[in-house]
């Protein structure tokens, strides 16, 4: 009997004392919920008919509904953002010593996006220079944990066309951001790893789900060659001057570009009029300089829906330390009802640069200056009617965006020859179901210089048409 | 070309956005004492913390409120976003009335992928019911006082 009764009350205080705490937050199925009761009936049925001395205690109600605070949405929660990280958790600031993240709290975020895209774009050069393919094109894993109260970690593995054991080993698998994080108040924060460098717009929201053409700009991969990071450190933070705006701030020192050998040292660089800046990016392990390079961009928003920024990355970008390379641009996003606008330019200055960087004449010196910039204008709508029509296919979130992008670009300004100026119209339509995936389509209308650099630039001014489908998952 | 279209961008962001964006804040008008709007306008954000108080400018700010977002994350529909907000109440006066401005500021975070990066918070439209919430607390309490609201 006295085995009873404490198996009882062991069984008792496991449900009991916790009928608060799932109502608080933890989510049982309707199964696990009838299975736990049914257990406490059995246990209290079996407790009456052998007469125990515990008839008082009424069946836990599994009530789990949540209540409603004052101000509805709003929780009584407060945090002074700093003391306590945001979301809340068990972790007790990592103070002992089974508060490993992996074995107490579970705030790492494992997730992802895909993007597969179908192009044909008749020999168009940059991006986009064949007949039609399929491209499965990237598939990124990436990872968040809140390891702490104020630490956090997160990264992006990008495997980019099946990965480098495809079928004809064409794709690549790389870290595309790795940091660590630790907050200290908001308009102070340190972070350290593999940076997403912060320049212009387009490379800190490159992710596929959350833009709305295929193509990337070109400008955002010749000039600033997204995705662009380094490793390094540094600082970001946020100051809210007035009630309504807001200054962002990020400072990195990183390992800057890698350019190879400069003028008259035995060349060539990796600077070049048909890569741009994209085959100097440095490595992530070693430097090829003892300079190491600044980076930092400030974002002033004075009211919500409009953004104006200005960033810089300054550094050493040959092997002897000799040549500067500085890249300044600039951008914004404005938003109103269903309009948006966005852009961003940027300007290159590589010191120990050529008007005629041919690498044979010049023993490989890059071009002196590069330039480039898109300006985009969104515009969402969604027909009721549709919503209507085909209701368990869309929701409130699904939206239709029609895009207009206007962008140029120019890996030596100084040329006229230079077959890499390119101007091109995108015009495109997407579809998003949900805000986190989305159905893209656009044709692009491009007008070269016509070069003499190579076959791959002369159809000049081809057309042609991408298609994509991505989602976060 | 390039740089008209840049600089013409550039300028029409940042001031065109400004222009029209301003828009008045909700506010409650009520005829009585500076000293019971600004108690009434206390005892409203008592449950939560404060960061500003300041009686002479007539500005009570709350610290930043966590948030379960409602936007689920990827199409797995996780409640992996989150948000924070504050209110501002800021008290003006003239010989008749004390107004009363209600606004708030919210911002969004997601671990999604890239939205981790940068400076993390991104701002996002208050809502707007939140607000009047929070604005009709006020009246119902200063009519309680015995003031007269007018809006």
């Amino acid at each position: 009997m006295k085995r009873l009764l404490i198996a009882g009350a062991l069984l008792a205080h496991m449900i009991v004392p916790q009928t608060s705490a799932w109502a608080d937050g933890e989510k049982f199925t309707p199964a696990q919920q009838e299975q736990m009761q049914k257990m406490f009936q059995d246990w209290y049925t079996k407790q009456q008919m052998m007469g125990g001395g515990m008839t008082q205690i009424d069946p836990p109600s599994l009530d789990l509904s949540e209540k409603m605070p004052a101000l509805g949405d709003t929780t009584k929660q407060v945090q002074r953002f700093g003391d306590t990280f945001t979301g809340g958790g068990s972790l007790q600031g990592g103070r002992t010593v089974y508060a490993k993240p992996f074995v107490k709290v579970p705030k790492t975020i494992v997730g992802g996006y895909i993007d597969f895209t179908i192009t044909d774009c008749n020999g168009a050069s940059r991006d986009c220079s064949r007949g039609l393919e399929f491209d499965q094109e990237r598939f990124v894993p990436f990872f968040y944990s809140q390891v702490t109260d104020r630490l956090s970690v997160a990264a992006e593995v990008e495997i980019e066309h099946g990965g480098p054991q495809g079928n004809q080993s064409d794709g690549d698998i790389k870290i595309e951001f790795a940091t660590m994080d630790y907050r200290f108040e908001d308009w102070i924060n340190l972070r350290a790893g593999i940076i997403l460098i912060p320049m212009g717009r387009f490379n800190l929201i490159h992710d596929s789900p959350l833009n709305d053409l295929p193509l990337r700009p070109m400008v955002s991969r010749l000039i600033i060659p997204s995705t662009f990071a380094e490793s390094g450190f540094g600082f970001f933070g946020t100051f809210y001057p007035t009630q309504l705006s807001k200054v962002d701030y990020e400072i990195y020192v990183t390992q800057g570009f890698d350019g190879g050998m400069g003028f008259g040292t035995g060349g060539p660089t990796t600077i070049t009029e048909a890569s741009g800046l994209r085959s100097s990016r440095g490595s992530f392990k070693s430097d090829n300089n003892e300079n190491k390079a600044v980076i930092s961009r400030i974002s002033v928003s004075p009211i919500l829906g409009v953004e104006v920024a200005g960033s810089i990355h300054h550094g050493y970008w040959d092997d002897n330390s000799d040549y500067a390379l500085t890249i300044l641009a600039v951008d914004g996003n404005l938003q109103r009802g269903p309009f948006e606008i966005q852009g961003e330019a940027a300007w290159a200055n590589i010191e120990g640069g050529t008007t005629m960087p041919t690498t044979s004449f010049n023993n490989g010196a890059p071009p002196a200056n590069m330039s480039g910039y898109y300006v985009q204008l969104n515009y969402h709508f969604f027909p009721a009617s549709l919503k209507q029509w085909a209701s368990s296919y869309f929701s409130d979130a699904s939206t239709f965006t029609g895009v207009i992008r206007w962008g140029q670009v120019d890996t030596n300004t100084a040329s006229s020859t230079n077959a890499n100026e390119i101007d091109r119209l995108t015009l495109g339509l997407n579809l998003r179901p949900t805000e986190d995936s989305a159905v893209k389509f656009s044709y692009t209308f491009n007008d070269h210089n016509l070069g003499t650099v190579g076959p791959a630039h002369s159809p000049g001014s081809a057309n042609g048409w991408q298609a994509s489908a991505t989602t976060y998952f | 070309m390039g740089k008209f279209v840049v600089l013409s961008f550039l300028l029409f962001v940042s001031t065109v956005g400004c222009a029209t964006f301003s828009s008045a804040p909700l506010t409650v008008r009520a005829s009585c004492s500076y000293e019971q709007a600004w108690s009434v306008s206390l005892a409203s954000v008592d449950e939560f913390e404060l960061r500003q108080i300041d009686k002479e400018k007539g500005v009570i700010a709350t610290e930043w409120i966590a948030l379960t977002s409602k936007r689920k994350a990827g199409v797995m529909e996780r409640d992996a976003n989150q948000e924070r907000a504050r209110f501002f109440l800021n008290l003006g006066q003239d010989p008749q009335t004390i107004e009363i401005s209600i606004h708030q500021v919210r911002e969004f975070f997601s671990p999604m992928g890239v939205q981790s990066q940068s400076t993390h918070w991104r701002r996002i439209p208050p809502v707007v019911e939140e607000e009047q919430r929070l604005a009709q607390r006020i009246s119902n309490q200063l009519r309680d006082k015995g003031c007269a609201t007018l809006s």
